[in-house]
């Protein structure tokens, strides 16, 4: 039994060695400030290199460490770091997304932080960071929602303007349709771009407060309420106003559908207006989301990227300089000349011959009420399969309320 | 049943077969040789009007794939020798020794091989994470893989270490060989083709693995190839002609594995089919 | 051990040796194949969100069952999906043994050219699920895709028409089954192959002179002779249907809307990404006690051909 015990030993040791060389917990008192970044995207990478260069000219003695993980892992991840050993500062989401880490006492509260900058940011960007009184994430950007179209298509198709009412978006897509093109690309490979649809009509349909409250879960999704919106969406799902290919393209994949010239317009982040390709970069412009009804004020989707300091962080003073730095209006500005996002500090300026981002800072600037996207407002449960089934309502629309019951139920199991 | 000749209509029906069976694979090649461009363009299924290694080039710089590379090989080749080392123990011990408990043990190693592997998922990663604290090293993933490729190699060993005619053993331990000696000096030498035909299939295995990496890896920069290769998906606009270029470099150390060693890689797989 | 004390001095040696020998692979076997399994089992019966440290059963300290997830399994429309598509995936993937084997008794022939198409033929068998995803995602799509261009060109679709296999939800499995059958029928093919090789060949030399059919001499003669090869086929091929993961995910992540989904994603799904630990082992529990089964008739089997042999 003696090489049993040697080997189990030899694993064990093998074990420890490995989890010394790989723990973020390893950082003395002092001088340190350990981040973990989600943005592992090349640009997102080099605009957060660029204003940490500034930060450690400004700050020479604090040594800072950057572990960057791709996104998708990182949410996975996170669950396992934020309780046991934090990095002193996390990237994270708006929305419910981090509230559910705040009413797990995980994240510390940033209130005198933004003591002395809070005035900077709208009300609509703090709404997003603040629960139940206090705040708790720093927000540095934000980028809206809207129709990204072919001006050339619409011409062709004999529409010349672009629809501000949603008779307008089904009449233009009956022209469209008429000339041979599909009218709105979409790709539902991956179901979120879907939920955008949902988001945007419900709160036309509905209101901000009606559509915020029914993804924190506290409406049902079975009311009258949202029948009606899915009663309005389904008048653009049966008109044909998407192609049927949708289930089987991502959304890259769908937006070749507009470069190419078959489809006419695509309902998109405002991440898009970087990959457009250059042959058709004149063509390509950008309209807001139609007004359903005239009565109701208008809310837009701005998901929003935050920065905060989990309760357990070890060198917590070193963090909240780094918010602090984070809030400014020129840091943000610079930050967003690299990814091409709108800064949320409403001092910093942004490239005045960007017409997508002007057009953008123009709506959120205007909104009623900012949402972050369906799938970070709503628990991830009830977005799972939320999303699956307005991917099944794109196809099967009569099935509506099959389908609202269903996610019901999931939103009563998981909200009890 | 022996072999026959044939004619030419059999050819040319065997030449269409196959060129439909590789027409994946054709239409692959073809877009990793195109430009984004002319993809933009819609040119998808013509020949190239620019023949260009720009998307291999590209998948190597911009998409990390030497990185990637470098893990794959790292996870997977001390993996083929552990298991080889561990497995040809146990084959030995289960086919050799006089011992109690053999036959108990070889249906756990054959339960293993054949479980479903989701059943393992959420305890390996708790045990990595909470316990063994290998979460998110090659490290922990080397190990996985050794102990769930034992079930599979030790069976497979154990059958071929049967044919050893028992007398030669008998001999040399009258002779007062220890067993480790018989094993290290006349069990070893009497594996190889056994054991070039299981490293050709265990380097296949590992190297394609892509669930266990997804589950036991966070970091980036210590992600195998096939996870690599899905990165390449959605970080690009219509990236087909980046991601084409990454399966052919996925498949290539596996292709050429078994182009030189089909004859073992061939054996491994058929173990037992023929007898 | 009580038995030790009546062992031979040779048996006590040879027990010893055998643990010594033994001792690495147990470590590591025990520690992620065999104790895993029953972890699992406990998981299944907690409601483990990935963050508390403890993990208790569901049934402790509240007035739900501790079976609580296998009802809510029960009442899950995405879970009787992905069961109902493992079973199409276990009899339609089976479809690849047949494939292998009319392929292998089509180039059952000895020639330097016919090695050459061989070894092409094999080739997928060896590239990964992720590559074989990506490879077929781009030849079966819908929009640009080579399939959808050469039906275009062949004057099957008209314009305006797509290839719409894959964004359909009823035929989207199919699309993933026949790519997943692409390697496993070159799996089936080299195990078919191995077995023709390997035929008494008198038997077929006496069945000749007779004058039998050729059909005949398949279905009575050819087939019985390869039983131990489809033995093999037959399991991998199960095995496969239910372990399917990599290329599901990788080709419709189960959609459209859950339709190709199957036990071993959705698990990985209400997992890893919905967090719900304790539901996603039940889920895999489910899946365990299906191949348990199939484990068991297969173990039978070999042990019933081992001791017939010795």
């Amino acid at each position: 039994m003696k090489l049993f015990a040697s080997t189990s030993a030899l694993i064990s040791g093998i074990a420890l060695l490995a989890s010394s060389l790989h723990s973020h917990s390893a950082h003395a008192a002092g001088g340190e400030l350990v981040i973990n970044s989600m943005h592992s995207d090349p640009t997102s990478k080099k605009a957060f290199e660029t204003i940490l260069n500034e930060f450690k000219k400004e700050h020479a003695d604090i040594k800072v460490t950057v572990n960057t993980i791709d996104h998708e892992s990182y949410k996975v991840q996170i669950r396992t770091w934020l309780p046991n050993n934090p990095p002193d500062v996390a990237t994270w989401f708006a929305g419910n997304r981090a509230k559910f880490f705040v009413e797990k006492k995980l994240v510390e509260p940033l209130d005198d932080v933004f003591k002395s900058a809070g005035n900077q940011f709208s009300q609509g960007a703090l709404s997003a960071v603040t629960f139940s009184g206090s705040k708790y994430l720093m927000p540095t950007n934000y980028y809206h929602w809207g129709f990204y179209y072919r001006k050339d298509l619409f011409q062709k198709a004999g529409i010349t303007t672009t629809p501000k009412t949603w008779d307008e978006l089904l009449a233009d897509c009956q022209k469209l349709k008429s000339a041979g093109l599909i009218p709105i690309a979409i790709g539902t490979k991956q179901a979120w771009p879907s939920a955008a649809w949902f988001d945007f009509i419900n709160m036309r349909v509905n209101g901000y407060a009606f559509h915020m409250n029914l993804l924190e879960g506290k409406g049902s999704y079975t009311s009258a309420e949202v029948k009606k919106s899915m009663a309005t969406w389904a008048q653009l799902v049966k008109a044909g106003g998407f192609p049927e290919t949708a289930p089987a393209m991502t959304w890259q994949e769908a937006s070749a559908l507009l470069w190419q010239g078959k489809a006419a317009m695509y309902l998109m982040g405002n991440f898009i207006a970087s990959e457009i390709p250059s042959s058709v970069k004149a063509q390509v412009e950008f309209f807001p989301f139609p007004t359903i009804d005239p009565k109701v004020p208008t809310a837009q989707v701005a998901p929003t990227d935050v920065y905060f300091i989990p309760s357990k962080a070890k060198n917590k003073a070193n963090a909240k300089i780094f918010m602090a730095f984070l809030a400014r209006a020129d840091v943000q500005q610079k930050y967003n000349a690299v990814t091409g996002l709108l800064p949320v500090n409403n001092q910093s300026k942004i490239d005045a011959n960007n017409t997508f981002l002007r057009a953008g800072q123009q709506i959120l600037g205007q909104a009623t009420g900012l949402s972050q996207f369906f799938d970070r407002d709503a628990e991830p449960e009830v977005a799972k399969v939320g999303m699956d089934g307005f991917v099944e309502f794109m196809r099967y629309p009569d099935r509506t309320d099959a389908i609202l019951a269903r996610i019901e139920n999931t939103r009563k199991r998981v909200h009890h | 049943m022996e072999p026959k000749r044939r004619g030419l209509v059999y050819w040319i029906f065997a030449t269409l077969l196959l060129l439909v069976w590789i027409s994946p694979i054709l239409a692959s090649l073809l877009t990793s040789l195109k430009s984004l461009e002319e993809l933009n363009e819609g040119h998808y299924w013509t020949l190239p009007r620019h023949w260009s290694l720009q998307n291999y080039i590209e998948a190597f710089t911009v998409g990390k794939f030497s990185t990637y590379f470098w893990n794959s090989l790292v996870v997977t080749v001390p993996t083929v020798l552990a298991v080889l080392f561990f497995s040809s123990l146990n084959g030995y011990v289960l086919a050799k020794l006089r011992f109690s408990w053999n036959n108990k043990l070889l249906l756990v190693f054959l339960g293993g091989m054949l479980l479903p592997f989701q059943i393992l998922l959420i305890p390996v990663f708790y045990l990595s994470n909470q316990f063994l604290h290998t979460y998110d090293t090659r490290l922990g993933v080397t190990l996985f893989h050794i102990a769930f490729q034992l079930g599979f190699a030790s069976f497979f060993m154990r059958n071929f270490v049967r044919t050893i005619p028992d007398g030669i053993i008998e001999a040399a331990r009258i002779d007062g060989c220890s067993e480790w000696r018989i094993y290290a000096t006349m069990v070893i030498p009497l594996m190889r083709p056994a054991l070039a035909a299981l490293a050709t299939l265990l380097f296949t295995w590992i190297w394609n693995d892509y669930l266990w990496s997804l589950i036991l890896i966070q970091s980036d920069d210590l992600k195998p190839i096939t996870a690599g290769l899905q990165n390449l998906k959605g970080q690009w606009i219509s990236s087909y002609h980046l991601q084409s270029a990454g399966a052919v470099i996925a498949a290539i150390p596996p292709v050429l594995i078994f182009a030189f060693l089909q004859k073992h890689f061939i054996r491994g797989l058929t173990m037992g089919a023929g007898k | 051990m009580a038995r030790v004390g009546s062992l031979s001095f040779m048996q006590k040696r040879d027990h010893k040796t055998a643990w010594r020998f033994l001792a690495p692979s147990l470590v590591l076997y025990g520690l992620y194949v065999v104790f895993p399994i029953f972890f699992s089992l406990y998981l299944s019966i907690t409601q483990w969100d990935g963050l508390s440290t403890a993990v208790l059963p569901l049934c402790k300290n509240s007035e739900v069952s501790c079976l609580q997830n296998f009802i809510d399994l029960w009442n899950d429309e995405v879970f009787w999906m992905a069961l109902r598509n493992n079973l199409v995936w276990l009899i339609f993937f089976s479809l690849s043994a047949p494939l292998g084997l009319a392929l292998a008794l089509f180039f059952h022939v000895k020639s330097q050219r016919a090695s050459f198409y061989k070894s092409l033929f094999f080739m997928p068998m060896v590239f990964s699920l992720v590559v074989v995803g990506t490879i077929w995602s781009w030849f079966l799509q819908p929009e640009f895709g080579l399939v959808e261009f050469l039906l275009k060109g062949l004057g099957v679709l008209k314009d305006g028409e797509h290839f719409t296999l894959m964004a359909s939800d009823k035929w989207a499995t199919a699309g993933l089954i026949a790519a997943a059958s692409w390697p496993h029928a070159a799996y089936c093919m080299v195990l078919y192959l191995a077995g023709l090789s390997n035929l008494q060949k008198n038997v077929i030399e006496a069945a000749e002179i007779e004058g039998v059919s050729r059909w005949q001499m398949l279905w009575h003669i050819i087939l019985p002779m390869l039983r131990p090869a489809t033995v093999i086929v037959v399991i991998v091929t199960m095995i496969g249907a239910l372990r399917a993961f990599d290329l599901i995910a990788i080709m419709t992540a189960g959609g459209p809307a859950n339709s190709s989904n199957v036990l071993a994603l959705y698990m990985y799904q209400q997992t890893f990404e919905n967090f719900r630990y304790g539901y996603g082992a039940a889920i895999s529990v489910v899946l365990f006690a299906i191949s348990l089964a199939l484990i068991l008739l297969y173990l039978r089997q070999t042990l019933k051909d081992e001791t017939g042999r010795s």
